[in-house]
């Protein structure tokens, strides 16, 4: 499976400054979205974790998100991540 | 609107619901009784059935219990929202209602031209028989309408307060809801306003841009007519951050294509706007921020700065209202911030959609004061507008850095934990009273207006000198003391402090300088900023100016106090006691 | 205790003003004695007994400047055996010496009925009464109710449990300082817990609450005026003190207070604190100058009909919470409460534009 993630709003300057990433699970058809946060955590981050994510799920204050619509609609952290998908991290914090 | 009319003919009617022992039981039996009637819509009947209950019982919820744990009721889970599974909304709310609507009105539409048809063949036996037929047919099942107008049902993106809506129908609520505060902040004359608009480069301020362009094009309703300018202020040189000149390119290409002036005014010009002094102003604005030991103070003296340039700005440019993009958080935030910095006095005002200023009659507007950040930024990403440049990455803040910034990092926790909470502190300042603004004694350092136990100190403070030197002539009382007023304001260095004015006034704190005398008319909270300044004398002139016009002004009026006539004399009193 | 400590000094961004190099490793207040402690309220580095004096004149002034005592008044001192309340107990005795109000003491401690908890710090109040030599009333809840808190708790469990505490207890004082022939109560709430409770009304928007949770005297139409002598005073500073003067108190939370909301406030109010100390101080300040819209006038007062306490409603929240005790309907009614005021604070939005929401948001009432 191929998902895209976006970010933006200062976020991607955790990212080695990059907006858009490409991920792809070749062993997986579907992913539950807190393993694929945990994942750029682990895999994509490259300075200070506690901006990006707090208790297991998204830092308060960064908006999420999927496929362009507020990942409330979807079941927030619980969502499960298909092919195809744009996951989009907004920070909202500072700056306005 | 028969689905409100049935739930209030159900509500009104039903003995089944027991003042004190409403519950969920019940709830269920009332829904039920709904469900036959109003399928799909069942569970919005049952929220305004608790909306009815909710407001006809309030005085019933708990009103006594200690402070210390009468909280416990209202504790809500410390459960994450974003952990919260929520249910399903795959249609848009308001798509779905405006369908129903439609189809409903249709079908009234339709019986009454049946019935009118009826009338005419004039048979009564058959008009019954009709009304029966309609009757079972008026209800069509809800489910069955909306399958069947499944394409005009739009995909909902936001979930906006407990709605989900689709891009379509959220970009007119926004819209609408934009206009009513503009509308509300608008004056009675006809002729174009003229607003100028704070662009930090933020998403928020771009947004309330985007909208305003979208009122004068007479998008929504009506054309309105503003005459718009925009303004940057330039902060870039004490918060250097890469992508600055990348913003202002942007600003101006944005508001190049809204067709709006754009004007660019560097934070140093605090200092004054001879262009030969620039560069002095610069390094001056520098190293008077090296000189303020705390981070808060910092940030507030930035923010008052600003709020200073901005009014000036729009003065020169002939504007009188300054249009800021400041979201529901924010002030939700500010709310938190400016009590726990002694500002509750002034508070209200602050996070109003319109803040008063009492100097050069220009108004600041607050138009997005009712939408969340989240809002504003997933209509910003559907308007696809280009992407502005980062400005002040958040990276670089720590949320202990000041109590600003550790304000919106608490506000972010629990609006996360509860989304309610910024709605429900900006309805706690909705309940206090913004103070008179219409005073001449306001904080020169913030321009909010003063406590009147401030304005007694003042007074009391000029009448004290005027008596210990009623010895003396008045005459040269005045002249002492307008010399040494002069004086502090004009020449305020630490190396001239406690110089002529202290000696030549009659001063009862005698070894107090001119900094005295402009702490005097700040607010509580700007003493304590005041408190953080190092070297006094690298303050913006504008602060020694108002305060030095409040103290003369002030003390003028002691003077001809004597002279002047009763009635002046009870006018002046009376605005005493208002203020 | 490791905040009582002269050497511990706060990470304070606002760093206390240059000390004064004249001044040297003296007393800034008298320049003769070594200081031993940083004022949390202003920095300054002072010693032992400059400490105790500002710390009792600080509070003379505050008794004096708002008027809270007259001559001849009976004063109950609502005593848990806390470091508040103990520091209280103390200056309280040692003002009215000093300073000869002419008050009649009393130390007032009730009696939850907390296994574990109240009765240790009730053996620290017995200690205090034989130290101050003022008479000690101790009244129960099993005794007011026929309830402890025990019992209660093992009734309802622990969801909602200081609901009845707290009113109990309020009602419990009272009833108290009449038994003792009392005319006013006062409590060792200090500035940081006032501080706590402005922003713990404002951010549930309890409006009413955050009226009255500034005012130093409360309660004054009907029931008995109850004072907050502690009302600018540091809890740093209380603890300071108490550490100082080597009081006996009893420093254990209650076991049965696990107050989720209230802790974020603390936490935040902790956090804030640590940046600028005058926080708290800025926060009562801020609170004093609310100035309040009219509609938001408090309910009239009443006497409840069943037990003839001040109150809002026909019969008050003790006698209220009582009946549903006694009834075992305990846990429905309080379950109803908490179920409303859910409501109440999601359907706030939606009362504006009620006839044109369609969420589904009370589905869990369906289920």
């Amino acid at each position: 499976m191929k998902v895209t993630v976006e970010l933006s709003g200062g976020l991607e300057l955790l990212f080695d400054k990059k907006k858009t990433h490409t991920l792809e699970f070749a062993d997986k058809d579907e992913i539950p979205l807190r393993d694929l946060i945990l994942y750029m955590r682990d895999n994509l981050l490259k300075e200070r974790a506690e901006l990006f994510v707090v208790d297991n799920t998204v830092r308060p204050g960064i908006l999420v998100l999927i496929n362009d619509a507020d990942w409330e609609l979807y079941d927030g952290i619980e969502y499960i991540v298909k092919n195809g998908d744009t996951i989009i991290f907004i920070s909202t914090l500072h700056g306005g | 609107m028969s689905l409100l009319d049935s739930i209030q003919s159900i509500v009104f009617n039903s003995k089944s619901i027991n003042r004190v022992s409403i519950n969920s039981a019940q709830c269920t039996k009332i829904d039920c009784h709904l469900s036959h009637s109003d399928g799909g819509n069942k569970s919005s009947a049952i929220g305004l059935l608790y909306v009815w209950y909710m407001s006809t019982h309030e005085e019933e919820l708990p009103s006594c219990g200690s402070n210390d744990n009468d909280v416990n009721n209202t504790v809500p889970q410390s459960t994450r929202r974003s952990q919260l599974n929520l249910q399903d909304n795959t249609k848009c709310a308001k798509c779905v209602f405006n369908i129903i609507n439609n189809t409903t009105k249709q079908k009234e539409k339709e019986k009454k031209e049946k019935k009118q048809q009826q009338k005419k063949k004039g048979s009564a036996d058959d008009t019954a028989a009709a009304a029966a037929v309609t009757a079972v047919e008026e209800q069509p099942q809800v489910s069955e309408i909306i399958e069947s107008a499944k394409d005009a049902i739009g995909k909902p993106i936001v979930h906006f307060r407990s709605e989900s809506l689709c891009w379509e129908c959220y970009k007119d609520l926004m819209l609408k809801k934009f206009r009513t505060n503009i509308v509300k902040a608008r004056e009675s004359k006809r002729e174009a306003e003229k607003l100028l608009i704070a662009l930090s480069g933020g998403t928020c301020s771009m947004v309330v841009a985007e909208l305003l362009r979208q009122c004068i094009d007479g998008l929504g309703k009506s054309k309105m007519f503003f005459d718009i300018q925009c303004v940057h202020v330039d902060e870039s040189l004490l918060y250097p951050y890469y992508q600055y000149q990348e913003t202002l390119e942007y600003l101006r290409e944005l508001t190049a294509s809204f067709g709006f002036p754009f004007h660019v005014v560097p934070l140093e010009n605090i200092y004054g706007t001879d262009p030969s002094t620039a560069e002095s102003r610069r390094s001056r604005l520098i190293d008077s921020f090296k000189n303020v030991s705390s981070n808060t103070s910092k940030e507030d003296m930035i923010v008052y700065y600003r709020e200073h340039l901005l009014s000036q700005t729009a003065h020169t440019l002939g504007c009188n209202k300054v249009v800021l993009g400041t979201s529901s958080n924010r002030l939700a935030s500010k709310l938190v911030a400016s009590t726990s910095k002694g500002r509750g006095f002034t508070v209200p005002n602050e996070t109003s959609v319109v803040i008063e200023q009492p100097t050069n009659n220009i108004k600041f507007y607050q138009p997005l004061r009712d939408l969340l950040l989240k809002e504003i930024y997933i209509y910003y990403r559907h308007l696809r507008l280009r992407e502005a440049p980062v400005i002040h990455p958040f990276t670089e803040t720590k949320p202990k850095n000041s109590i600003n910034t550790l304000c919106d990092d608490f506000l972010h926790c629990l609006q996360d934990i509860s989304n309610q909470t910024v709605h429900t502190l900006l309805r706690s300042v909705d309940k206090l009273i913004s103070p008179s603004v219409n005073s001449e004694f306001i904080c020169s350092m913030c321009l909010s207006p003063l406590t009147s136990t401030e304005i007694n100190a003042i007074e009391s403070k000029k009448n004290s000198n005027n008596s210990s030197a009623s010895s003396n002539s008045n005459e040269c009382c005045s002249t002492n003391n307008s010399k040494s007023d002069q004086c502090c304001s004009t020449t305020s260095t630490s190396t001239t402090n406690g110089g002529c004015c202290s000696s030549d006034n009659n001063n009862n704190n005698s070894n107090n300088n001119s900094n005295n005398n402009l702490v005097q008319t700040l607010c509580y909270s700007c003493r304590i900023l005041y408190g953080d300044i190092k070297q006094k004398e690298s303050l913006a002139p504008y602060v020694k100016e108002n305060s030095k016009t409040l103290l003369t002004t002030n003390q003028l009026k002691n003077e001809i106090k004597d002279f002047l006539l009763e009635d002046d004399q009870d006018e002046d009193e009376d605005e005493g006691e208002t203020k | 205790m490791d905040n009582t400590t002269p050497t511990t000094t706060t990470n304070v961004e606002n760093s206390t003003p240059i000390k004064k190099k004249s001044g040297g490793k003296l007393c800034e207040l008298c320049n003769v004695a070594r200081p031993v402690l940083k004022r949390p309220k202003t920095g300054q580095m002072i010693c032992k007994e400059c400490f105790y004096t500002v710390f009792e004149d600080e509070i003379h002034h505050t008794i004096v400047s708002n008027n809270l005592f007259k001559r001849g008044d009976r004063v109950a001192i609502g005593a848990s055996g806390g470091k508040d309340s103990t520091v209280l107990a103390e200056v309280m005795t040692l003002l009215n010496k000093k300073y000869d109000y002419g008050l009649d003491l009393f130390l007032l401690s009730i009696d939850e009925g907390i296994t574990g908890y109240r009765d240790d710090s009730l053996e620290t109040v017995k200690r205090n009464q034989q130290q101050y030599q003022i008479p000690l009333k101790i009244l129960s809840y099993k005794e007011l109710y026929n309830w402890t808190m025990d019992e209660i708790v093992k009734e309802i469990g622990l969801k909602g449990n200081c609901t009845f505490c707290g009113v109990f207890r309020r009602q419990a004082l009272d009833r108290g300082a009449v038994i003792l022939k009392a005319n006013k109560i006062v409590t060792g709430h200090n500035a940081d817990d006032i501080a706590e409770t402005v922003l713990m009304n404002l951010l549930r928007g309890d409006i009413p609450r955050l009226q009255r949770c500034v005012n130093i005297v409360t309660g004054s139409e009907g029931a008995l005026p109850r004072s907050k002598p502690f009302k600018y005073t540091y809890q740093k500073e209380i603890v300071m003190y108490a550490y100082f003067k080597k009081l006996d108190y009893f420093s254990t939370e209650c076991i049965y207070a696990p107050n989720a909301y209230r802790g974020h406030a603390r936490d935040f109010l902790k956090d804030l604190e640590a940046i600028r100390p005058s926080v708290i101080i800025d926060i009562i300040h801020s609170a004093e100058n609310f100035h309040f819209r009219e509609e938001n006038k408090m309910p009239v007062q009443r006497n409840c009909i069943q037990c003839g306490y001040i109150c809002s409603n026909d019969v008050c929240m003790a006698c209220d919470l009582l009946k549903n005790l006694n009834s075992g309907l305990a846990k429905v009614k309080l379950s109803i409460n908490l179920k409303r005021k859910d409501k109440d604070n999601n359907n706030n939005n939606n009362s504006n534009n009620n006839n044109t929401t369609l969420s589904n948001q009370l589905v869990i009432e369906q289920k």
